[in-house]
């Protein structure tokens, strides 16, 4: 069946934009990059759970599977450069939420897709890092997204700067600037075919992102952080394989043609050194001009067992409210002629929990993680009368092996 | 109704977060820290992101199924069109 990726195309642009416009926000004497040679290898399982008989009108019950498989190295060119390169390789199958109709009651019912989707795609990018001082770090990247029906160009750089104390010690501020573009095309699967004559064959969108943040060391065993981030998002940025149900009929997805995010993010990092853990908390606000508010709340703790072994328990609790244009169905079409009912658009909340453990064995490091993902409306910050019947639960289970030489 | 840009709104969010950091300063909370003391801070449990690899594919878990962005070091290219 032609009707699979239902969707979530707008996704596609920020996260591929996003890679690129990582801030560099390091801290000085914390050393993210390794200093020899690395080898990375990361194997990682999605699962989604079955959609509930009661909420399904039509389609299949069972949802999306993903196989990911990352391959990453890194390198000195001498003592002031390095580079890196990564290939990810994603195999994508099954169902996917398409429409949403009112049941005999009213209340919203999810019609699915056939678990007939069969989809590859392959994520190609190198960075180069440069510190031309003790203080100034720059980092310039390049990446391709491709995919049956979208591909994706991105570029992004990030600067950071951490000038030395009055006294002359190292600096204990860092301050980080970055910025990113992304040009994106569509040629949705069967699109403006005899089957969908109102989907579109090929559309464009482009988006760029600045972002800027300070670190700051406020002692041996604290830090913390604060970042904005601003995104400016335009083009084709509806979902071609979805649709809505507006005055008893169905109609393509239509979101307004641009969209401006905006984000602020706090992090602190603690360490107890008597019980040789570290917590981690993070929190970001999140608004858009789609009406779109939401909270992310995450912590973290990682407990150091012995020399070579690593524990992660962590727990995130995830608030948004619902885009202007949002409906589950439409009893009429808006004077503006937008119509979305994508579950990512409609307000509800999620929380996660995870645990891993990372073991270090000479110059090899393994390592396994779990998640479990629940999303739903009865635990959102805001007061939510309708629940979208295409929220989705999921797991993931990820495998790892790291290779480090000359360490 | 479609909302202006929320540009006041997130100045006094600003404001708000610059005087937090100003006040935490001036109580002289950021105590000095020699370079020969930051073993702990260079430890990856210190580590904004101890895993980047695993927090890039977190990241982008998440963000398929939900509105917000904005994490920066949110990566992971691709839809996430499941």
């Amino acid at each position: 069946m032609a009707n699979y990726k239902q969707g979530h195309e707008t996704m596609k642009g920020l996260g591929t934009l996003a890679a690129l416009t990582t801030a560099a926000l390091s801290l000085p004497g914390i050393a993210d990059a390794a200093d020899g040679v690395q080898f990375d290898y990361r194997s990682s399982f999605y699962r989604e759970q079955n959609i509930e008989s009661d909420k399904l009108a039509g389609g299949s019950a069972s949802r999306f599977d993903i196989d990911s498989h990352y391959f990453s190295a890194k390198a000195p060119i001498d003592d002031d450069s390095s580079v890196g390169v990564a290939l990810n390789y994603e195999t994508l199958s099954g169902a996917s939420p398409w429409f949403v109709l009112p049941d005999a009651n009213g209340a919203p019912v999810q019609v699915m897709t056939a678990a007939t989707i069969e989809e590859r795609r392959i994520e190609m990018s190198g960075n180069y890092t440069h510190r031309p001082t003790d203080i100034i770090e720059m980092d310039w990247s390049l990446g391709f997204s491709g995919e049956d029906d979208y591909r994706a160009v991105h570029a992004g750089y990030k600067a950071s700067l951490t000038p030395n104390e009055s006294d002359g010690r190292p600096g204990q501020t860092t301050w980080s600037l970055g910025g990113g573009i992304s040009d994106d095309v569509l040629r949705p699967t069967e699109g403006a075919s005899a089957a969908f004559p109102d989907r579109i064959a090929k559309a464009r969108r482009d988006s760029w992102t600045a972002q800027g943040g300070v670190s700051q060391i406020f002692g041996r065993t604290t830090t913390g952080q604060f970042s904005a981030l601003y995104t400016r998002q335009s083009g084709y940025l509806s979902d071609p394989y979805k649709e809505a149900f507006v005055d008893g009929n169905r109609e393509q997805d239509n979101r307004p043609d641009d969209r401006r995010q905006y984000a602020l993010m706090l992090r602190a990092r603690q360490y107890f050194e008597k019980i040789r853990g570290a917590l981690h908390l993070d929190y970001r606000f999140y608004e858009d001009d789609w009406n779109i508010t939401a909270h992310t709340h995450e912590v973290s703790w990682l407990q150091r067992f012995g020399r070579a072994v690593r524990g992660t328990l962590g727990l995130r609790y995830y608030s948004q409210s619902q885009a202007y244009f949002y409906q589950p169905f439409y009893e009429q079409a808006r004077n503006d002629a937008l119509a979305s009912s994508d579950y990512r658009l409609s307000p509800h909340a999620a929380i996660s929990a995870r645990m891993k453990f990372d073991w270090e064995v000479a110059d090899w490091t393994f390592r396994a993680g779990i998640e479990s993902y629940r999303s739903g409306t009865s635990f959102t910050l805001e007061n939510t009368n309708v629940e979208h019947p295409g929220l989705v639960d999921f797991e993931t289970y990820s495998f790892g092996i790291t290779k480090q030489f000359g360490r | 109704m479609h909302r202006e840009l929320p540009v006041q709104f997130l100045r006094a969010r600003l404001v708000l977060l610059l005087g937090i950091t100003c006040t935490l300063c001036g109580c002289g909370i950021i105590q000095p820290v020699p370079a020969f003391e930051r073993g702990v801070l260079a430890s990856e449990e210190m580590a904004w992101n101890p895993d980047p690899a695993e927090a890039t594919y977190r990241d982008h878990m998440h963000n398929s199924k939900e509105a917000a962005k904005g994490r920066p070091e949110a990566a992971g290219a691709g839809c996430g069109c499941y």
